[in-house]
């Protein structure tokens, strides 16, 4: 074989050496190529998991920190509340401007689930610049069992419904309440005493409240200063019983289905009679008095309207032996007030129109007056309202004018 | 003296009796009740607002929740079943992405 031959044979048997080097060439290139690619896969895959490792460690760690912070513990404390700030125009008996600010914290101290203590105070800037405090209530809760609450301390009343459950700025749907049913009026405000309460339920959607109690009681305070001889129940919660006699009382209410209540109130006792303000020392000589209360309720929520009534009385039977103020307190007193009141919420908006008439009936003639009252309120917020009232009081007495005024009021309940 | 002596001891009776009336009920715990949740919705939305304007679930936490179910409980008139139920209707409902990964 000569090399031409051999030539010949290689040339068939490696046709192009540089053709084929050029593929191993691309075909290495694209190898490292592939490879530096699944080795930077590779690599981004182990930084990726890496991040999670930490993050699913760093939520672990923050994990045992919450639970660390033991917010189910015994002892829970809750401080609420509210706040609300007044606003008073076109009166004729006082200037306009800013009449209140109050603050009103409530403390919620509960124990496991069987003790409650709750407090409210509140504070209020007063005429003369200073601050006026005041403890609304306090009680020390013992929950017995589903049906039972003893509440023992300074206690709202639990009288008709308004005092209780609809005093405070946020929930009341005017910037005043109904006529009769504030300080100086002819419901009952609050007691130091002893409560059981709790709810009942009876068939199918049908269910009961009830609040019994016993308690201190009001005195008759008996003012002859000045010629004319006024007559006003301290109804606030005193430590001085000095009268030694106690007050029964209590609330029934009946919800024959969710969106209606009706309520029926009562007590009965014994009362002492004070002369001017001071309840702590009862006037010399004059007899105790029999007392009694009867009251009724009722509301009704139907969608955004809601519809309510209340009418307390509280009545002093005549007692012969009477001397106090030349015997001016002799008879019988009844101080009476009554009010209906109708709100509606437009739906799907902030916005909410009032109107509520009521009256106050009471031995002081200058005093008794009807009242009618209309105002539209806007929420901010289920907790946070502004409302703007026109309240009218048409007093009973002729020698008195009657008093129109707006009223306005930011309130906040948190 | 012998009358006023039956008087206290009658007092005494009836007030202890109440407390062990109440002795077992108060602590009674309803959890894994898949049903409580149903019942609380429904005893939230009967109640809840029949004095004031409805509080949103998410306005506070579980431990919160729970003395203010207990104020709400005392104050309203519900029983104590009707008070678990709302607070466990509450306490699921105020946290809406443990919520999402509960139901997962």
């Amino acid at each position: 074989m000569t090399s031409l031959h051999l030539f010949r044979v290689t040339a068939v048997f490696v046709p192009n050496l540089k053709g084929v080097f050029m593929k191993k060439s691309r075909l290495i290139q694209l190898s490292l190529v592939m490879s530096a690619l699944a080795s930077g896969t590779t690599l981004a895959d182990e930084h990726t998991q890496s991040k999670i490792d930490s993050l699913e460690s760093r939520l672990n760690a923050l994990q045992k920190q919450v639970d660390g912070n033991n917010l189910d513990s015994v002892s829970k404390l809750h401080i609420a509340g509210y706040s609300n700030v007044d606003f008073i125009a076109g009166s004729d008996i006082q200037e306009d401007g800013f009449t209140a600010v109050k603050f009103a914290p409530i403390f919620h101290f509960q124990f496991s689930d069987r003790v409650l203590f709750e407090g409210e105070l509140e504070f209020e800037a007063s005429e003369n610049g200073e601050t006026e405090v005041a403890l609304e209530y306090a009680t020390i809760d013992l929950v017995l069992n589903d049906y039972m609450v003893l509440v023992a301390g300074q206690f709202l009343s639990p009288i008709g419904q308004f005092r209780q459950n609809a005093h405070p700025g946020w929930i009341n749907k005017l910037p005043t309440a109904p006529v009769g049913f504030g300080h100086g009026g002819a419901a009952p405000l609050s007691d130091l005493g002893l409560q059981l309460r709790g709810g009942i339920p009876l068939s199918g959607s049908m269910r009961a409240n009830y609040a019994t109690y016993v308690s201190n009681g009001p005195t008759l305070l008996v003012d002859g200063h000045g010629g004319e001889v006024e007559l006003e129940m301290e109804t606030e919660a005193t430590t001085s019983n000095t009268d030694g006699n106690m007050v029964y009382g209590g609330r029934f209410g009946f919800l024959p289905i969710p969106a209606i209540e009706v309520g029926v109130s009562g007590a009965i006792g014994k009362i002492g009679v004070a002369e001017g303000h001071d309840v702590s020392e009862l006037a010399p000589g004059e007899p105790d008095r029999d007392y009694t209360v009867i009251g009724a309720d009722a509301i009704y929520n139907w969608s955004t309207l809601q519809l309510r009534g209340e009418i307390i009385q509280q009545s002093v039977d005549s007692e012969s032996g009477s001397a106090i103020a030349d015997g001016a307190a002799a008879g019988d007193l009844d101080f009476t007030t009554w009010y209906v009141q109708a709100a509606y919420r437009l739906p799907e908006t902030k916005w909410e129109g009032v109107v509520r008439y009521g009256d106050l009936d009471t031995p002081n003639e200058d005093a008794n007056r009807s009242q009618w009252s209309a105002g539209v309120n806007y929420l901010f917020a289920n907790n946070v309202i502004v409302k703007a009232a026109y309240t009218v009081d048409n007093f009973d007495a002729s020698g008195i004018d009657d008093d129109n005024r707006v009223n306005v009021q930011l309130a906040y309940g948190f | 003296m012998r009358d006023t002596n039956r008087n206290s001891t009658g007092k005494v009776a009836i007030i202890s009796g109440l407390l062990l009336i109440g002795a077992g009920n108060a602590a009674a715990q309803d959890n894994g009740d898949p049903m409580a949740f149903v019942r609380g919705a429904q005893s939230w939305a009967d109640n809840c607002a029949r004095c004031h304007n409805m509080r949103d679930p998410t306005e506070f936490r579980d431990d919160v929740w729970e003395p203010t179910v207990l104020h709400m409980r005392i104050r309203a008139g519900l029983t104590g079943q009707e008070a678990r139920d709302i607070l466990t209707f509450l306490q699921k409902s105020n946290d809406p992405a443990k919520n999402q990964e509960d139901s997962k």
